[in-house]
Formats: structure tokens, C-alpha cells, sequence
């Protein structure tokens, strides 16, 4: 980015914290919403949040469990405000026009399955299975206890073994495992 | 589920999540949304403790200064792509705004400054002079109401290798020269009355300038890297009412420079340069559209300028300031015309006259 009018050297601290993690937290944002543009949104509330709070956020010595922390608040939040409007069902929805890559098929049934998880199974899914988490690191992220990450993750993967919306892959390893 | 069930899940979140290509980190919008939330902070902080000490009176003036947060820009999606190799000539980027595909394209008649485009745009006439600015911009518009569309082309200086535009939302375009018929242009198509925050040109080393617009899209200052521009201020120069329609004229000044804009109507001129030259006292500036009204620029020296109209009657308007010079608008009624004006000074002495000047000259 080459357009930064930064002068204090905690901006410059922020700024270079940001880029280093703005595409992880689009990422995530990308995990828990299934959407580019909602999770580029998150993203930067978050890191605002954070920029507001900057010098205590950095006394915390973790600022990115902050910002994390932060993002899964405001997800929760736009979760409960829509719940209507993203109402849980058993279908999946379309995936919308042909990919042009099997990678880009792959990552439509994968996050179409994880739409139809619930807000905290979801969450659990992301930080547990794709940033590695530990079950006692995302508890302390959602603010929950670690039995209820376990059970979170738990029903989610076993909703996701009921789903037909899961690509092969996954599929295949599930009947790896019933043999 | 299993230990290699959950490796797999790991496997496939990673390559569902590792493989998202997000835009540009916006630090810039970042750090100004932290600061409105700094700053809405301090003005609850204050607010708050206005209320504890009893101080009701003084909560509505704190509360007063907190400037109302402007609507949430509408989400949009705009692509662009630079030319292939064996695109037609004059074909300056082509792209998709929300899901519609547009190309902007220059006329290929030699014409410079004349555009053909895609469907639902007419032609519309493009500045291909640069005169040392680094880059102009011309904006058309096409379609109407939520499908508006508006084709936004830029003719840059030779040593211009990229242009940004920084949309709402943390979005920025980056834009790459193309060179058409001795000039190099940049065109990208935006949904209709999307604000462009700003534009940065570079050249293949360093910054070059940056502009920010009046209003949606209307470049009039470019400004040094780091430089600050103008604070950003409103100033009601006349309002009034002629023939049962309400007019006013204000000054907005800001980084863009200084700005008019008439209401209703909202016309808008941005004047390049000063408004009266050295050794000037007044010049008669503008005309509206229906409700009419003249706008004169004047010199700092002048407080009031008089209008003689031709039905005889006079009419007086103040002399407002607006960086450094003084400008003044007064109505005209249903066939009126301005026959001479006069400026006075603080002390009333008449500084100057000039002959009357009626619209449309």
C-alpha cells in the first residue's frame, strides 16, 4: 500500500501490524461469513477498534487474540442482528454459476456447508481446524468454556458428515473412516 | 470423528480459506474510523460527565459538536483489467461494475477527446490536455436511478505509471496508463454517485500527488505527498427568494480547493485559480439555473456590492470571505438583469463599478 500518511510511530507500529495480518483476518472474516466483502468489513472494524485502543492493546502483549477477539464479537453481533435473514436450513444453497476452477468448486461446497452451521459451531470449526488452535486457545477467543468448544466442534463436524454439500475430499476420508 | 477426519478438515478449510486473495490492506480508511471512534469516545466521556455534575445545560452544546455520521456507502463490486495485447485501439480497461461488463474505449476517428463507449453511455467530450497537472479527469454518466453508472477517464502526465483510486469501503482501483493517439489515459467504470475518497498518481519511483474530490468525482487541486490542503469549511456566500423558489449559493472549501454549489439544483463550479485577478475589484462570476441568481468574486478590500438592475432597483449583498477573497450572490427576478454594480469598501467608500453582465453572455 503506498498511500499511508502515518507521523506518530505508534500508527507506523499499527500500520505495519495491519499489513501483516489483513489477509489472515480476511480469512477468518471469510470463514465465519461466506463472504469476501462482509469479512473485508469485519476485518476493518476490527482493526479500527483496534487502531482506537492501540497503545492499551499493545500493553496486552497479544495484540492479535485482541483483534480476533474483537471480530468475533462483531461477527456474533451481525449474526444475531440477521438471524432471520440467515436462517438455518437443511439444503444447501446454490452455488451459484459454474466455477472456473475445481479449486473454486472445492471452496464454494466447503463454505455453502459451513453456512448452514450454527454461529458458534461455526466459529469453532474455523479457529479450531484452519487457524490450529488449541480447544483451550479458542475458548479464551469465543469467551466460552473449553467443553463448550469441544461439543461446538463436535456437532458441527458430525453435522458436516450428515451434509451432502461437502466435496469429495472430505467425503472420501468419512467413508475411509466407515471402513 | 477421527484424528485423520479432522487433518482432512484442515486440509480442505485450508485450501478453501488459504486461497482468498484479499484487496489492499485500507490502512488509511483503518486509522480514520479509529479516530471517529476515538473521537466519538471523547465527546461520550464528556457528555457523560456533563450529566454527573449536573451541568445539563452545557451536554446538548458538547453533544451538538459531534458531527453526524454519514450514511454506510452502498456495497458494490467494480473490476477492472488492463487491455490484452491485441485489444482494439483506443481501448483504455474494461471490467465488470456490479456484475456489469463495461469497457472504456476513446474514439479511434483521431479525434482526441472524443469517447465512444459501451452501450448506455453517450459520447461525452474528454479533457486530453494535461497542462502540467499529473492527471484530469473527465466524468459521463449513464443509466439512472440504482443502475447510474458513471465512466470516470483521466488523461495523465508522461511521467504517471499508476493511478489509485481509493473508493468506500477500503476499496482501491489501481489504474495503469494507456497510451491512445499521443496521450495516456486511464478509465474505470463506478457505480453512479459512488464517492471517490481519493486519487494518488505515481510515477514508477515515488508519489507523485494526491487529489481528493469535491463531491463524488470533481478533481480541481492536486496536492504534494504529506501536503495538508485546505481545511475543510461551508460558507453560505446568499440564499433567498425569488419568485416563490428558495435559492442558496455556499462556498466549500477544502483539500479539493474552493467549490460552489447552488441549491436546489446543486450545480456545482469549482473555479481553477483565483476567482479575481491582481488589481481587480470584483468579477461577475456565474449565472444559475432557474431560481436565477448572479455570484460575483470580489477583492479582499470589499464588504458590499451594489446591483443596479434594469427595472431600476438595487440591490445589496455582502461581501462573504472565503479564503482570502470575498465573494457575493444576489437573485435576479423574472425579467431582471444586472445593468452595473458597484463595491464598497469596510469605511462604505466605493472601490470599484463595472458594467451589468446578463446571463448567458
Amino acid at each position: 500500500v503506498k498511500e499511508v500518511a502515518m507521523n506518530a510511530p505508534a500508527d507506523a507500529e499499527f500500520t505495519e501490524f495491519m499489513h501483516g495480518r489483513w489477509a489472515q483476518l480476511v480469512r477468518l472474516g471469510y470463514g465465519l461469513t461466506g463472504d469476501q466483502q462482509l469479512a473485508e468489513d469485519l476485518a476493518q472494524t476490527a482493526l479500527a477498534k483496534a487502531y482506537a485502543s492501540w497503545p492499551r492493546v499493545r500493553r496486552t502483549g497479544n495484540p492479535d487474540a485482541y483483534v480476533r477477539r474483537i471480530m468475533l464479537n462483531a461477527n456474533h453481533r451481525r449474526f444475531r442482528k440477521h438471524r432471520v435473514a440467515e436462517r438455518l436450513t437443511d439444503t444447501l444453497p446454490e452455488a451459484g454459476t459454474a466455477d472456473l476452477t475445481g479449486r473454486q468448486d472445492d471452496r464454494t461446497a466447503l463454505i455453502a456447508a459451513l453456512m448452514t452451521l450454527s454461529y458458534g459451531q461455526r466459529a469453532a470449526v474455523v479457529l479450531r481446524y484452519w487457524m490450529d488452535m488449541t480447544e483451550t486457545e479458542a475458548a479464551a477467543a469465543l469467551g466460552c468454556s473449553v467443553g463448550n468448544v469441544k461439543s461446538q466442534a463436535s456437532r458441527a463436524l458430525a453435522k458436516l458428515r450428515l451434509s451432502g454439500g461437502l466435496n469429495d475430499g472430505l467425503a472420501e476420508g468419512m467413508s475411509n473412516e466407515r471402513r | 470423528m477421527n484424528g485423520d477426519n479432522e487433518r482432512q478438515m484442515r486440509d480442505r478449510l485450508g485450501g478453501a480459506l488459504d486461497t482468498i486473495t484479499p484487496a489492499s490492506p485500507p490502512v488509511g480508511a483503518v486509522i480514520r474510523q479509529g479516530r471517529n471512534i476515538k473521537a466519538r469516545r471523547r465527546v461520550g466521556v464528556v457528555a457523560g460527565l456533563a450529566v454527573a455534575v449536573g451541568l445539563v445545560a452545557a451536554a446538548p452544546s458538547v453533544i451538538g459538536q459531534a458531527k453526524p455520521q454519514p450514511a454506510a456507502p452502498p456495497r458494490y463490486q467494480v473490476t477492472v483489467n488492463p487491455p490484452a495485447k491485441n485489444a482494439p485501439a483506443g481501448l483504455i480497461a474494461s471490467g465488470t461494475t456490479d456484475g456489469k461488463p463495461w469497457r472504456v474505449r476513446l474514439a479511434s476517428d483521431g479525434r482526441a477527446g472524443e469517447t465512444a463507449f459501451a452501450p448506455d453511455f453517450s459520447e461525452f467530450g474528454v479533457g486530453d490536455e494535461t497542462d502540467g497537472s499529473p492527471a484530469v479527469f473527465t466524468v459521463g454518466g449513464g443509466g439512472a436511478g440504482g443502475n447510474s453508472l458513471s465512466m470516470v477517464v483521466a488523461a495523465v502526465r508522461a511521467d504517471v505509471s499508476e493511478v489509485t483510486l481509493r473508493l468506500p469501503r477500503g476499496t482501491v482501483l489501481d489504474l495503469h496508463p494507456v497510451a491512445f493517439h499521443g496521450q495516456r489515459w486511464v478509465g474505470v467504470v463506478l457505480p453512479g454517485r459512488l464517492q471517490i475518497i481519493k486519487a494518488v498518481v505515481y510515477s514508477r519511483h515515488r508519489e507523485v500527488a494526491y487529489a481528493i474530490p469535491f463531491g463524488t468525482s470533481t478533481f480541481v487541486s492536486w496536492l504534494r505527498p504529506g501536503q495538508q490542503g485546505e481545511a475543510r469549511h461551508t460558507f453560505l456566500v446568499g440564499s433567498g427568494l425569488v419568485d416563490g423558489r428558495r435559492w442558496s449559493w455556499h462556498a466549500y472549501t477544502g483539500p479539493w480547493g474552493n467549490c460552489f454549489q447552488a441549491a436546489p439544483g446543486g450545480d456545482s463550479y469549482c473555479p481553477e485559480g483565483s476567482s479575481v485577478s491582481r488589481g481587480q475589484v470584483a468579477t461577475m462570476s456565474t449565472c444559475s439555473a432557474p431560481p436565477t441568481f448572479y455570484t460575483a468574486g470580489a477583492s479582499p478590500a470589499v464588504r458590499v456590492l451594489r446591483f443596479k438592475m434594469s427595472d431600476g432597483s438595487m440591490r445589496f449583498a455582502p461581501a462573504v470571505s472565503v479564503l482570502g477573497l470575498r465573494f457575493a450572490a444576489v437573485e435576479l427576478g423574472k425579467g431582471q438583469r444586472m445593468v452595473s454594480w458597484s463595491a464598497y469598501g469596510a469605511s462604505g467608500q466605493r472601490l470599484g463599478t463595472g458594467k451589468g453582465w446578463s446571463c448567458g453572455e
